[in-house]
């Protein structure tokens, strides 16, 4: 996280409406395109009203498309999205193509302002097997114990297994059977 | 130096070089007198959407259609969307010119309530066909909470509805946002049938079900007695509370962890910070898991197609 995102609110990611779980619906309601007619700077938009805005249109039947040509003055998109917020970008001297780019942005965008995620996913119930309590794991015979308990006091000693009684007996035998053959190359 | 000082004598520098690259010494105080006026003017009423040029109410309409992907009769969503309140003001203001008063068109009041009736008949439906065991008083609080004021005039804002509803007041109204969406309802009903409106009900006002724990609607007033009934109604032997175990007992933390049993198998389990606590959490447990609302149901089913409206609604009135 950088000083740049002190001031942001952070959060975990939600779809307006829990959108998607029924149906899916377009967050963006309009788009208000401002351009100049005779400037240079607005060329690419002149452009892409020409030639993509009707597809553009035809592909979004859920966006209401307003062109507003204004004299010498810079082009840009003003998109305004279903939960009201709204969003701005100045398209001067952009390309048709990024206009498009631009305007099929706003389309993916739900509108929510820009927020730290705290992580990319969220979910209410984090365990599946169920939360931790003391109860968990518990020995029932303790219900019917009476304290204190001998075996309860004190460190835990650990008592060596069958299989670790063997394996000592083993290599002290081991041990003895190394220490009879070195005597016998010595004399 | 001198040469230079006559030459700043000879070409002043205010007016004479306008429209050159030069320092808009203009600019700061155009600004500060702005703001000064703005100042003085205090703060302004938010302007609705409707009032802007670039503003086509049957394309917003028409979009909004799209937007829901659903086909509306334009009459009928624009009836819709025209509050009571917009045709009291402009009947008000035809008199104050001298114009008696008369309007041809219709607000929403009627189709609200007719899209009402809708809305809660299809959610009672749901509930009750996703809910099965879940006994009806309990089914009407998860409805209560689906469907009230609050809840629809959320969801109808979040479907950009501010905009398009017609009405003297600015910034609208919950209930005028609630009534507007419960007429929409009834406007796609008129539209495109009644199937069609009560899936859109599924999708938009039963969905916001969808992560939530239904627990706290289902939490009945006196547990025992409600699972003793329970029980008793199903031919089941009656509850019997066992201690599990007791941890910092007499103390501020203490805990109690109690199951409840009938005919010698667990049926609930519960924790509490005393012993009646626990057993109360354990018979609530026990219903819970019997009408299958705890925390380890199913998830509902949101893409479920149901019966017609009227077949549920003959069935409901006939018993």
């Amino acid at each position: 996280m950088s000083n740049s995102h002190l001031f942001l609110t952070a959060g975990f990611p939600k779809a307006p409406l829990n959108n998607g779980v029924g149906r899916y619906i377009g967050q963006l309601q309009r788009v208000v395109i401002k351009f100049c007619k005779s400037h240079g700077s607005s060329k690419g938009v002149r452009e892409f009203i020409e030639s993509n805005l009707i597809d553009f249109s035809r592909a979004n039947p859920g966006v209401a498309v307003y062109v507003k040509p204004r004299r010498h003055r810079g082009p840009s998109i003003t998109a305004e999205f279903c939960n009201g917020e709204t969003g701005y970008i100045d398209v001067k001297c952009m390309s048709r193509d990024e206009v498009y780019k631009w305007l099929n942005h706003f389309t993916t965008q739900s509108g929510k302002k820009v927020m730290r995620y705290r992580k990319l996913w969220h979910t209410e119930s984090p365990s599946i097997q169920g939360v931790w309590s003391p109860h968990t794991f518990r020995d029932p015979a303790l219900n019917l114990a009476k304290f204190p308990l001998e075996n309860h006091a004190g460190p835990i000693i650990h008592q060596p297994s069958a299989t670790e009684l063997l394996i000592e007996m083993f290599k002290k035998q081991q041990l003895e059977r190394s220490g009879e053959s070195d005597g016998e190359t010595k004399e | 130096m001198i040469v230079v000082r006559r030459l700043f004598q000879t070409f002043p520098t205010t007016g004479v070089v306008q429209g050159s690259r030069h320092f808009h010494r203009w600019l700061a105080p155009t600004l500060k007198t702005l703001n000064n006026r703005r100042k003085k003017m205090g703060p302004q009423e938010p302007s609705p959407r409707n009032t802007f040029a670039e503003w086509n109410y049957d394309a917003e309409l028409y979009a909004f259609g799209q937007r829901l992907q659903e086909d509306f009769d334009k009459d009928a969503l624009k009836q819709a969307l025209l509050d009571q309140s917009f045709i009291q003001e402009q009947e008000h203001q035809q008199q104050e010119v001298g114009i008696e008063p008369g309007l041809e068109i219709q607000d929403n009041s009627k189709m609200s309530l007719e899209g009402d009736r809708l809305i809660q008949l299809y959610v009672e439906q749901y509930l009750s066909s996703t809910l099965p065991k879940l006994p009806k008083k309990y089914i009407r609080n998860i409805k209560a909470h689906l469907v009230n004021d609050e809840m629809l005039a959320y969801i109808s804002k979040d479907l950009g509805m501010r905009d398009l509803i017609q009405r003297a007041n600015y910034p609208v109204e919950e209930a005028v946002l609630a009534r507007s969406f419960k007429s929409v309802i009834q406007a796609l009903a008129l539209s495109s049938g009644e199937d069609r409106a009560c899936a859109l009900v599924r999708d938009l006002v039963v969905s916001q079900l969808v992560g939530r724990d239904l627990t706290p609607f289902c939490t009945p007033d006196d547990p025992l007695e409600e699972l003793k009934n329970h029980l008793k109604a199903n031919g089941q032997e009656a509850p019997e509370p066992r201690l599990i175990s007791v941890i910092g007992k007499n103390t501020i933390l203490a805990s109690y962890d109690v199951g409840m049993y009938s005919s010698k198998v667990m049926i609930g389990r519960g924790f509490g910070e005393s012993a009646d606590m626990a057993q109360s959490m354990a018979c609530c447990d026990a219903l819970w898991r019997a009408w299958d609302v705890g925390t380890k149901r199913k998830p509902l089913p949101f893409k479920l197609e149901l019966l017609p409206l009227a077949k549920f609604a003959a069935s409901t009135a006939s018993p």
